[in-house]
Formats: structure tokens, sequence, C-alpha cells
């Protein structure tokens, strides 16, 4: 196969201005993320589950066995059996824990709140994306500066002790399981950021692609991703969006709240709606910062619910203590119908290294965002029932829902006050 | 007057003294590194007499067989399917070109006990019960105990393949008593002959490459190469690997000997696809690939570096040499400019540019306007020839010297005061050129530094892995150069000033010769007959086939060494001369 590229290798290297096929665009930059977690802070000096300004107690206790397992259909001798390594069967009963021995990583109303002890730090990482300074956290930024109030990040509140999560940045067990998957090729995801204006770092109109890619990510000789890898988009259906922002002095952030469909950490497509991004690109390239939005709470709670024993263990999370929390701090997109709140409040940190994304048939190297538009709708993949008819068959019924939890939940105040 | 012509008079080589001593010193070397190499080749490889000489052959060079020649003749003897697992000893690069360094090589014990490691693997292959019926022509009168006849049937014929050339009475006889004896112990025809094969594959005479002389017919005071000498010269420059059954056939039947016959054959080798085997050999020899072995990077400073990229790098440019030279038959000087070459993933994101394929290999173009320039800024040149933290134009500069030019660089005086280069730090000389331009202000280094250093400058647009970059240490690199009395700017414009210069021509010139006879030209040579190959080959339009042909037949090409060259080979290897041998 013979191809050539020259203009398009200008571009990358930095180089000329080019017009391709309909959309005007002057700059672009391709990113694959090298690391992705949670925004959550930790606002202990050290280790990685210490009591801190986030969580004095620390984080929360790991979940006893024993005392879940217990019901009236089991006797010690049943849990026993259950939790003998020699005859591993949590994985397959773990989640019959109900009354009626229902399934909690399914009706997980069926048990009541276990309880999880939550974040009563008041500095948060994220976005204020009610526009309501009164409520949610003070910030901080990437870099540790303060002084912008009503961060929403109620996700964070939610979880934020959570063992799986906690620690300083890069540092949570959960955090590196994930991304060391993605680095030993479980899941690759790309960015391209192109612009209209002859400064990339003050245009008005920037576009800014979220795709998975189909190639692995390489590591470099030091452990860390490489940079300048090639990568094809790979087409996906709810994991992939473009959306509208600007740059300003070297910071790409958006101007109104805008839907952002990628991969979440844990598998899922993940929507966030009315959401922003801010990032920062250093000299070396490299891009770090944040996206976040209002994340459907089912999502949220299918994607663990969908590792059920397994991953209570290693997440160190009861899975009806999390739907309760999700129940509970949900802050967004209210539905009168039901009369809840529908979403949670979350951000993401993003760390990124300079690529090449070309497109999904490597025939052409992308020049603008733009130029690759898969199917964005918001649930295509709901529609078609990916991952819903296991976890959730059944809404929760109003009745059985315990007494502490409130269907409509106040935006969490401001913890300082 | 010792010389007449072309051919060492008789009286200057007697096989008497001279064969003894280089087969004692190949046979030696060998014999007494291994008891079970004795044990197995203590019949057919004792003494200087199993070499297949005769009292009028003289052996004029002993050439110790490359790694690849090594793999290459395996493969076509005995297929593709066996594996070589070993280390092969080093090489040593003699007179700008390793092939030069094989004709001073021996064996050290623990290279020998590598070459009878994977000798017992390849004769294990072969005995096989899956594949001895593929190998064997005949099949035993009893599996179980010796059988003469077919062992020596199969013997003859891997073993004229293995020697490039039939095996002489006195060279069977004891291999097919080592068979039988073997059959004999083990109740196992095929125990015998696998350690029959072991010494086959053992011996000095597959390990080397003997060149023998013999008398000419023509001219009974002169020698001549033998036609299985001339057969493996061919073989080794257009295919690199052991002669086949239609150039054995050639030199049994006298046709090398003759133009017409010599002209057939490279007709006939030119045709092949073997030529890429034969030209990636050359140009891996010539570019000094074999540096790939030993290139470091620091990690932490150029951490897309790894052996996959050195491996790629190293394919890269075989890759783009077998294209422009071979499959495009184009102009050798191209090497030098041409933007197109080939890419992987890992090499696309050292290049820093979209790699547009699934998977594996593709063609590339760069730009018109980027700074790519043919070998010159491949990783194989800009990459290899830097330190493991920083370019340096003095060791591209050398590089270039040496691989293009044929002009080789005096190893630095042992006192060099280094410090103003490796200070990257300096404020005031942020990039490679000024600190060099300030080290070489002192006079002791500036003679070389003038010659070398202004090649290398011209490279400087690219870092220590040859990624591209137009800053150092914040400063813009200036890449404009004056090399005596010439001036270009940059990795362009160095191409195109080599392109044009005839040290480069005549430079290949010199190489494909020296590497196909083993030996650098003498003075007399650089300016008779390199001089008007070169002149041949321009008008040819620099194609490198064309090269290949018109040296492989011209007449130098079979020509005896001069006596002196034998003789400094002789005492190089310690070999004691007697008066009377030269």
């Amino acid at each position: 196969m013979r191809i050539h590229f020259p203009h398009l290798t200008a571009l990358v290297l930095g180089g000329a201005c080019v017009a391709a096929s309909n959309f005007a665009f002057a700059w672009q930059k391709g990113f694959v993320i090298e690391w992705y977690e949670p925004a959550f802070y930790y606002g202990a000096e050290e280790g990685i589950s210490a009591p801190g300004t986030d969580c004095p107690a620390g984080t929360n206790p790991e979940m006893d066995w024993r005392k879940v397992l217990k019901t009236s259909y089991r006797t010690d001798a049943d849990i026993d059996t259950i939790l003998d390594p020699e005859k591993p069967q949590r994985a397959k009963v773990g989640g019959i824990r109900g009354p009626n021995k229902e399934n909690v990583y399914q009706i997980p109303w069926a048990v009541p709140d276990p309880g999880l002890q939550e974040v009563t730090g008041d500095l948060a990482y994220g976005f204020n994306l009610d526009a309501d300074e009164s409520t949610g956290f003070n910030h901080i930024g990437i870099h540790g500066e303060t002084g912008k109030k009503g961060i929403d990040n109620t996700y964070y509140k939610a979880i934020g002790c959570l063992k799986a999560w906690r620690g300083p940045t890069r540092e949570g067990h959960h955090a590196k399981y994930v991304n060391d998957g993605m680095h030993n090729g479980r899941f690759t995801l790309v960015m391209l950021i192109s612009g209209e204006g002859a400064d990339w770092r003050n245009d008005s109109n920037v576009k800014v692609g979220f795709y998975q890619a189909k190639d692995k990510i390489v590591m470099d000789a030091v452990g860390k991703v490489a940079s300048d890898y090639t990568f094809r988009i790979n087409p996906s259906p709810g994991y992939e969006s473009i959306v509208r922002a600007r740059t300003r002095d070297g910071i790409v952030e958006t101007i109104d709240p805008v839907d952002i469909h990628m991969r979440s950490i844990d598998r899922l497509p993940m929507h966030l709606r009315s959401g922003h991004l801010n990032f920062e690109i250093g000299e070396d390239g490299k891009l770090i910062g944040f996206v976040g939005g209002y994340r459907d709470i089912d999502s949220y709670f299918r994607e663990w619910a969908a590792g059920g024993a397994i991953f209570e263990l290693t997440m160190h999370i009861n899975i009806p203590a999390y739907w309760y929390a999700l129940q509970r701090w949900a802050d967004g997109h209210y539905d009168p119908v039901s009369g809840r709140y529908t979403t949670i409040s979350t951000a993401y940190r993003i760390y990124a290294n300079p690529a090449i994304v070309v497109s999904p048939t490597a025939t052409e190297a992308l020049v603008a965002a733009a130029l690759f538009e898969g199917n964005n709708e918001p649930d295509a993949l709901a529609k078609a029932g990916f991952g819903r008819r296991r976890y959730v068959p059944v809404e929760p019924p109003q009745d059985v829902l315990p007494p502490q939890i409130k269907p409509r939940p106040e935006k969490i105040e401001q913890a300082s006050r | 007057m010792f010389f007449s012509n072309n051919r060492v008079s008789r009286k200057t080589l007697s096989s008497s003294g001279l064969v003894k001593s280089l087969a004692s010193v190949a046979v030696t070397n060998v014999l007494i590194v291994l008891p079970i190499f004795a044990a197995v080749n203590s019949h057919a490889a004792s003494s200087s007499e199993s070499l297949a000489i005769s009292k009028e052959q003289v052996i004029v060079a002993t050439r110790r067989i490359t790694e690849t020649q090594y793999r290459n003749s395996i493969a076509a003897i005995f297929g593709n399917d066996i594996e070589i697992n070993g280390l092969f000893e080093p090489e040593q690069r003699l007179e700008l070109l390793l092939a030069l360094g094989s004709s001073d090589l021996s064996i050290s014990s623990a290279g020998f006990n590598q070459y009878f490691n994977m000798a017992r693997g390849v004769a294990s292959h072969f005995v096989n019960s899956e594949n001895r019926e593929h190998y064997f022509s005949c099949v035993p009168s009893n599996a179980k105990a010796a059988d003469e006849k077919c062992a020596s049937e199969v013997l003859s014929k891997y073993g004229k393949a293995l020697f490039r050339r039939p095996l002489t009475e006195a060279e069977l006889a004891p291999r097919l008593e080592l068979a039988n004896a073997g059959a004999t112990q083990a109740k196992d025809f095929y125990r015998g002959m696998e350690l029959a094969m072991i010494g086959l594959l053992s011996a000095p005479e597959f390990l080397f490459r003997l060149e023998v002389a013999e008398p000419d017919p023509e001219n009974p005071d002169a020698y001549r190469l033998d036609g299985y000498t001339k057969a493996a010269r061919l073989s080794h420059l257009f295919w690199d690997v052991s002669p086949d059954a239609e150039l054995l056939r050639a030199a049994a039947s006298g046709e090398l000997h003759t133009e017409k016959g010599v002209k057939k054959q490279v007709k006939r080798l030119l045709k092949s696809p073997n030529l890429e085997a034969g030209t990636r050999a050359f140009f891996s020899d010539m570019l000094h690939l074999d540096r790939y072995a030993t290139v470091t990077k620091d990690a932490q400073l150029y951490p897309k570096f790894s052996q996959t990229v050195a491996n790629s790098a190293k394919e890269q440019t075989l890759k783009t040499v077998v294209h422009q030279l071979i499959e495009n038959d184009g102009d050798y000087r191209d090497l030098l400019t041409m933007r197109t070459t080939f890419m992987n993933r890992p090499l696309a994101a050292v290049y820093k540019i979209p790699f547009l394929a699934e998977d594996g290999w593709t063609e590339y173009t760069f730009p018109k306007d980027s700074e790519q320039s043919g070998l010159l800024t491949q990783i194989s040149l800009a990459g290899v020839f830097s330190h493991p933290g920083k370019s340096s134009p003095t060791l591209r500069g050398v590089g270039i010297n040496e691989i293009f030019l044929c002009s080789p660089t005096p190893t630095p005086p042992a006192n060099v005061d280094f410090s103003i280069i490796n200070d990257t730090n300096n404020p005031n000389l942020k990039t490679s050129r000024l600190r060099l331009e300030a080290h070489a202000e002192d006079p002791a280094c500036s003679g070389c530094h003038r010659m070398i250093d202004p090649l290398g400058m011209a490279l400087e647009r690219f870092d220590a892995l040859a990624q591209p970059r137009l800053y150092e240490n914040g400063e813009l690199i200036d890449v404009t150069v004056n090399f005596l009395g010439t001036s270009f700017t940059g990795s362009r414009g160095l191409g195109e000033v080599l392109y044009e210069n005839e040290r480069v021509h005549s430079c290949l010139v010199r190489n494909v010769y020296a590497y196909g006879v083993g030996r650098a030209p003498t003075s007399k040579e650089r300016n008779g007959f390199i001089k008007e190959q070169t002149a041949e080959f321009a008008k040819k339009g620099f194609r490198f086939s064309y090269l290949l042909n018109q040296i492989a037949t011209s007449e130098k090409f079979f020509e005896v060494p001069e006596s002196e060259i034998v003789a400094e080979r002789l005492r190089a290897r310690n070999v004691n001369l007697v008066a009377g041998d030269l």
C-alpha cells in the first residue's frame, strides 16, 4: 500500500494550516488518554487510606461477609462453606442475601442501607455544574489552586471514602487496577482537539472529540505510556462525542454545558449530561485536566453490580450500600414522575499524551474532531438493552425504600458551612 | 619476479608448508576445545591431511562464514523449518567491512561450543523420524545396524552442499567409519548418521570458506582460483549463501573458468529472488547495521527506544535499500536523498508521523518540505551514530565518512578534554553545535573535527533517536554548513552534496569489490580497477545490479591475491612461514 500524506504530516509536525473536507480548521492535536480516574480529593498527608480532612475516619471499613451473609435461611455452617477459600462460592451466591433470597445485585433495596462513610471535607475537584455557588464544595484545581465555590461532585461526596478509590492522585488502588488494564491493552481512549483560529492557545471555535481506539497503548522504556503513536478510531456508539469548546491561554474549556459521551473507567458508555471540560496542554504536548457532568445513577450502579461479589471483594464496597448512597446523593435531572433525581454530579481526572489519531480504516489521518462523527446517540446501547436487563429488571418500588432515603434529596450544602 | 599478470607464480606458494599450517590453524583451533567434538570428529578431521587440498593446490584465504551465511546455508540445504539457536562469534570490522574482518577471524573455544550445539540441533532434526524420509534418499537395509552404502550416499550429498565442493575419499572415509561405529554401538543407523552429520556441520571446511588456488593449465607458472572457490565467491556475494547445485555443477564442469560460464551464472544469480538476501547482507555490513546489537539510549530521555524500535529501524533501512536497488533497480545515490521509506507503528511514533496501515509495514513518503533525506536521517545513521543521551555531530560525521566516503577516522587521542561537549546544561552553549565549536577551538582537536563535524552538524535537527526537532535547549538549531569550501544547509543539503560526490560512488564500488573478494583493494587497484569500475557504474546510472554484474564478471574478481597479501594474513595468524613457502 502506498500512501502519501504530505499535508497531514505537516500538520502533525505543527506545520501549515490546511483545509480538509468542508470543515475549516487551523490546528489539531491528538491525544491518547494515559490515566483516567474519578476526580477525588485526598485530604490526608500520607498513605492511601489514612484519616484526613476528606474522610476523618479514614476509608470505609471492609465488608464483614459473615455478617452480610447471615440471613434467616443460612446457618453459620452454610456461611462457613460459602467463605471456605478452598471451595469458593462467593461469586455464585454472594448476592443472595435478601430476606426472601433476593439477589441484592439486582434488587439492592431488598436489604436495609448498610451505610457508607461519606466525605465530610469541603474541597473537591470538578465543576460548578448548576452555576450556583451557594451549593457544593469549595474548588481545588489540578495544581492545588483554590478559591472558586459551588463545585458539584456529589459522587465524590457519596463514595469518596471508599477504599477502592481513595488515595492521592494516581494512587488509588482501583484506579491503578483499571489504568493498568488500559495500559495492558484492555481498552484505549483517544481525543482529538481542533480549532479554527490562528493561535491554538486562544481560539473561540474549538472541537474536542472523544473516541475509543482499536490500537493498544504502547508502554515506553520507563513503563509509561509512549507518546506519538498512531491510533485508529474504533467507532463505538455511545462511547464517543464531539463537544464545542474554546481555548484561553492554552486552557481548553467548555463555554456552555455540553453532553459528553465517552467510555467510563469501568467499562460502560458514560453519558455526562450538562457537562464541562477543562484541559491544560503543557509545553511537552501532554494534557491534564477534568471532564465532569451529571451521570445517570442507574448506569453507575449497573457498572458495579455487574461485578457482583468479585467487585464487593476487590473494591471493598457493599453493593446495596453503593445503591443507597447513589440514591441519597443524586442531585441532577429531577424526574417528576418518580419524584427522584436521576443523575449525580461527578468529575474525572484525565492525563493524556500526544498521539496521532487516524480514521477507523487507517486510510487517513484525522485532522479535525468533526471529520469523524460516529453514532453519538446518547442511549444507543441502552436502547439496545446493553447491561439493563440483567441487573435492574424492575424499578424499585417506593414502598420498600428505607425511610432514611430522601426521594428528593436537597443538593449538598457546602460542607464548610 | 614473483608475479605473472593476475596470477601468483607457483613458485611463490608451495602446498607443503602453507596448507598444513592453515589447516592446523583451523583444525586445532576447534579441536582443542571440546572433547566431545574430538570424539565425533576424531577420524574425520584430526589432521591437516583431512583438508581436501591436493599437493598442487594452495589455500589463499580462509574466511569464517557469518551468522547470516550460516543461517542461510542451513536453510538452503536443510529447509527453513530448522530452528537455529545459539550465539555466534562476534565479528570484526576491518578496513571498514566485517567481510574483511572475517578473513582474519578464528573460532574461540566458547564459540565452537556454540557451533557444536547448533550442529547437534541441525543433525537431530536431520535424523528425526518425522524428517528423515525427506532428507534421506535411501533407506538402510536394517535400521538397527550400519549401512555403509546408504550412509555414503547421504553423507556425500550433504557433505558436498556443506563443504561447497565434493568430499574427497579422505574426507568421506572417516565420517563413514564414524557413522558405522555409531550405528553399531547404538544399534541405530540414524544415530550413527547423526554423529557423522554433527561432524560435517562442525568441520572447519563448513565454518570457514577455504579459498583454494590451483595451477592454471593455461599458464603453468601461475595460479587461478579453483572452480568451487569461484562458485562460493559468487554465491556469497549475490545470495549470501553456500553455492547451490547449479553453481557446484558449473564449478565441476569448468564453466566458471570461462567468461561465458561466469556471465551465465551471474545472470542467473541476479535474476533470483535470493538476490535480496545478498543485498541485505552486503548493506548490513557496509552500513554498520551490526551496531544495533550494542546501541543503547537513555531511557529517561528517549523512552520510545526499545529493542522493538531497534529491530524495526534496522529492517526499515534494509527495506529501503532493497526497494530502491532491487525492486526499483534505482539509482544508488537516491538512497541519500529519497523521501520514500517503510514504516511500522513503533517507527512512525519515533518519526512522529501517522501510521496509516492496519498492521505490519507500509510504504511511506515524507512530504517534500520535510528534512528527511534518505538513509542519512534514518535511525540507522542519525540514531545509531549518536550518544545514548544526546546527538553527536562528530559520531554522525565519522559514520558518514566511513560508510559513504570510505574514509576511516583515526581514534581520538587518549587525553582529550570532553568537558565542554558533555556539559549540556551550559547556558551559553545550548546546542551541540556551539559546544563542539568551542571544543574544536583546541588546536589538538580542530584538525580532525574540521573534517568530521560539518557533515554531522547538518543532521542536528534530528535528536539522538532521529526524532525531528527544531530546537535544542530552547535554541533554534543552526544547520548551515561549510565543508571544505562547499556550503549547504541541513540534512537535505547534505544529501544532495553526497549525491554528487564521486567519492561516494567509488566507495560503494570499493566496498562491493572488497566484500566479494575478502580483501581491501591495494592502492594500485584503487587508482586503476576501482576508478574504472566507478566510471562504468556511473555510465549505467549508478544501478547496483549493474555494479554487481560488472564486478563479478571482471577478471579481478577471481584474481589470486598477491603473495604479500597472503603472507600478511599468515603473519596475522601467527603462522610461521618456512623459507621456501613464499
